[in-house]
């Protein structure tokens, strides 16, 4: 008893520590998540009392609905598509940008930028560029005698996705960008010297001793681009909501529509839980496959 | 760092912990706060506020309407939030389960009046209790259906429209040489030549959906009578011979090029309704509340001559279907609901009523006319006069499909075919699906 007594004694101040974290983890994050997956087996629509058990009737619709099998695909595509090419181009970018200059400096701000504009921003901003009858780049297009190629990429199923994942790399491609360039700065010069004495040339600097000497920084931003994709809502909705006719839509905004259209909150949780299970199932995969591969 | 000041800030945090669930768990004190936060109403005529939120009117209306609400109906003031109504009814979701929200709402017929009811104040008894009024010989029978469940009132209408119409610019058609058409081939024809001289055919906002919806029903209403009413009312099937015809006939619209590029793309119901009141597009799917236009953007739409015709079908002219363009709802958690009753018959049939009908030129839901009181142009008065025409004379049925599920499945379906990737019969099977499925 004494000892017990004591232990807390010499003990407390820890648990008053961390007490603040764990109940902001309990409140915030646990119990959302457990209240999600709860409401995923029943049949509810989000606003009154009236909550129906259909136990795993929502997870077997997740399971059957061409909708939600096309959303998931696309999903995939997004990710694959938009995680290449903001990872790639940030790459080279940022490759190609290391070292002094103002011409230089001024370009790297202006690759940052859209990082900080509101995805909703620049949603509505592409919607008008893109427009096809009175958009900008149809008048441009139009101005320099190319109307032909005006076309509307929004609206047709077969570039509407593509699209998506344009306007996103390019929000997000200058987040990898920066990232690239501070984890440069970090690989040790004379690894680089020794390299140019021994005659390799700048790809081969770039593509044989920066870019593997990166890797950790691969990871990281892999990791997040994976978790972020899987959020991304913003961008699809402003731009297309999905559409047309599915095309583009992402399990976010199917989730958003089932909850607030179709007033079918539990399948809409049921979404919830899925689009988790797969972050946390990516991000375990990745952290192990990270953890292997250091160097 | 001391023990005292660790102990101190490891203190601090429990503390601040402790205050912030105290924060999140709400109001310990007697007298909890209304729906809309205001100081709840007494006896002694102490000022109240009341909040109202929709997708409409537009804010000259709405403050219009709140200055007369507010000198007719002393120390009681409005606070208006207007949204579009994507956003709107998102937000209102939100606010409403998480037992906050709006004194006074609107929420649309058929679908969303199922899903709000338990929430919406039964209105028939206080309407006659602090009013003195009877719903049944205020309202028109028709308006009164679309705010009932089973017979009881959820709420009061708002302005009566009529869809499914094809709004033209006849200063375009006379430029070009064409005549208004008054078949399906000549409108084809039609919208062949305007985008041969590079002008929009077709204006249609496709990324709203309920403007498609609007046109399918018309089609419907000529190339199936009865079929989709049957369907959402009365154990009908989607997946009749009529109705893949429409899903199909609905596609051919598109494939004709009928419609404008892009439809299914950016355009949403705002964009088209600019293109059109800029005379950018020379026709433009749209209800009678397009009035609007008239008092709204009458610089615009008064530099070209204007009309409404119905929309030509490939069974003939498509008949109008009308419905209400609102519910005024009151929360059942106001904590002034006699103020909130009151705002709420003052914009359906009061002295607001005729403040919106003014700024938006709408049909009047009660027994007693309500009509526009300023002096209208004369292309708004003879285009008054063709939509008066074609309600009375020319109505097919009302115009929300009820289930919203099936409403998302209808409105997918169609961008589909607007977008040429699935054929009538599949989208009828897609709807008949989603209607097993409620």
């Amino acid at each position: 008893m004494i000892r017990r007594q004591r232990a807390w004694n010499q003990s407390w101040l820890g648990y008053m520590f961390v007490l603040p974290a764990v109940v902001w983890f309990a409140v915030f994050l646990a119990y959302p998540l457990i209240r999600n997956v709860y409401i995923s087996f029943f049949k509810w629509n989000g606003l009154t009392a009236d909550i129906v058990w259909v136990g795993l009737k929502n997870y077997v619709w997740a399971f059957t609905n061409p909708n939600v099998l096309n959303a998931s695909w696309n999903t995939l595509v997004f990710g694959v598509v938009t995680i290449t090419l903001q990872l790639g181009c940030g790459f080279l970018l940022a490759v190609s940008l290391v070292g002094p200059g103002r011409t230089r400096q001024i370009l790297r701000v202006l690759y940052f930028i859209p990082v900080v504009l509101t995805p909703t921003v620049v949603g509505f901003l592409f919607s008008q560029i893109l427009e096809v009858n009175d958009g900008e780049l149809v008048n441009f297009l139009k101005a320099v005698g190319l109307g032909q190629l005006a076309h509307p990429w929004l609206g047709d199923p077969k570039t509407a996705l593509l699209m998506v994942c344009l306007v996103n790399a390019w929000i997000w491609t200058g987040f990898s960008m920066a990232i690239y360039q501070s984890a440069i700065t970090s690989v040790p010069k004379d690894v680089i010297e020794a390299a140019r004495i021994d005659g390799a040339n700048s790809r081969q600097v770039v593509f044989r001793i920066l870019l593997p000497f990166l890797r950790p920084t691969h990871w990281s931003l892999l990791i997040l681009s994976v978790i972020g994709v899987l959020k991304t809502f913003d961008i699809p909705y402003v731009l297309t909501r999905g559409g047309p006719g599915g095309a583009s839509d992402l399990l976010t905004t199917l989730l958003f529509r089932t909850g607030f259209e179709e007033y079918e909150q539990g399948r809409a949780a049921m979404l919830g839980t899925l689009l988790f299970v797969v972050a946390l199932t990516l991000t375990i995969i990745q952290l192990r496959a990270s953890g292997r591969d250091k160097i | 760092m001391s023990e005292l000041s660790r102990r101190a800030i490891a203190l601090g945090g429990a503390l601040a912990c402790a205050m912030s669930l105290a924060a999140c768990g709400g109001d310990s004190t007697p007298e909890t706060p209304g729906a809309s936060g205001a100081s709840p109403a007494n006896d002694a005529g102490e000022p109240i506020t009341i909040t109202y939120e929709s997708w409409g009117p537009t804010q000259e209306s709405m403050d219009a309407v709140i200055d007369a609400f507010q000198a007719a109906n002393p120390g009681v003031t409005v606070q208006a939030s207007l949204l579009p109504y994507a956003d709107y009814i998102t937000a209102l979701k939100t606010e409403l389960a998480s037992g906050t929200g709006p004194d006074v709402f609107e929420i649309q017929a058929g679908g969303a009046l199922k899903e709000f009811q338990s929430l919406l104040t039964p209105v028939a008894e206080p309407v006659q209790e602090i009013l003195g009024q009877d719903i049944t010989q205020v309202y028109k029978q028709s308006a009164l259906d679309q705010v009932s469940i089973d017979g009881v009132a959820y709420g009061l209408p708002n302005g009566f429209s009529s869809a499914g119409m094809l709004w033209v610019n006849n200063s375009i058609l006379d430029e070009q040489g064409i005549a208004v058409p008054t078949s399906y081939d000549e409108l084809v024809a039609a919208c062949k030549k305007l985008r041969e001289a590079g002008i929009v055919p077709v204006a249609i906002g496709a990324k709203d959906d309920w403007m498609l919806i609007d046109i399918f029903t018309s089609m419907s209403n000529a190339i199936a009578p009865g079929e989709q009413y049957a369907a959402q009312d009365s154990g009908g099937k989607w997946t009749t011979d009529g109705l893949i015809k429409t899903f199909d006939a609905f596609a051919t619209m598109f494939k004709d090029g009928v419609a404008m590029d892009g439809a299914t793309g950016a355009m949403t119901y705002s964009d088209t309704y600019d293109l059109y009141a800029d005379g950018k597009a020379a026709f433009f799917t749209n209800g009678s509340w397009n009035q609007d236009m008239y008092v709204g953007a009458k610089d615009r739409i008064g530099a070209f001559k204007s009309s409404v015709i119905l929309m030509p079908t490939i069974s003939g002219a498509a008949p109008v279907t009308a419905g209400i363009g609102g519910i005024y709802a009151v929360n059942k958690n106001s904590a002034n609901p006699e103020a909130a009753l009151k705002l709420a018959y003052f914009m359906s049939a009061g002295q607001g009523a005729q403040i919106m009908i003014d700024g938006n030129l709408n049909f009047a839901v009660t027994v007693a006319d309500i009509t526009p009181s300023g002096e209208l142009s004369e292309d708004a008065a003879a285009t008054r006069a063709e939509l008066t025409d074609q309600l009375n004379n020319n109505l097919a049925g009302y115009r929300e499909v009820p289930d919203a599920g099936v409403k998302t499945a209808l409105g997918q379906e169609l961008i589909k075919l607007a977008a040429g990737t699935t054929d009538g019969k599949a989208a009828a099977e897609a709807v008949q699906a989603a209607a097993d499925d409620q």
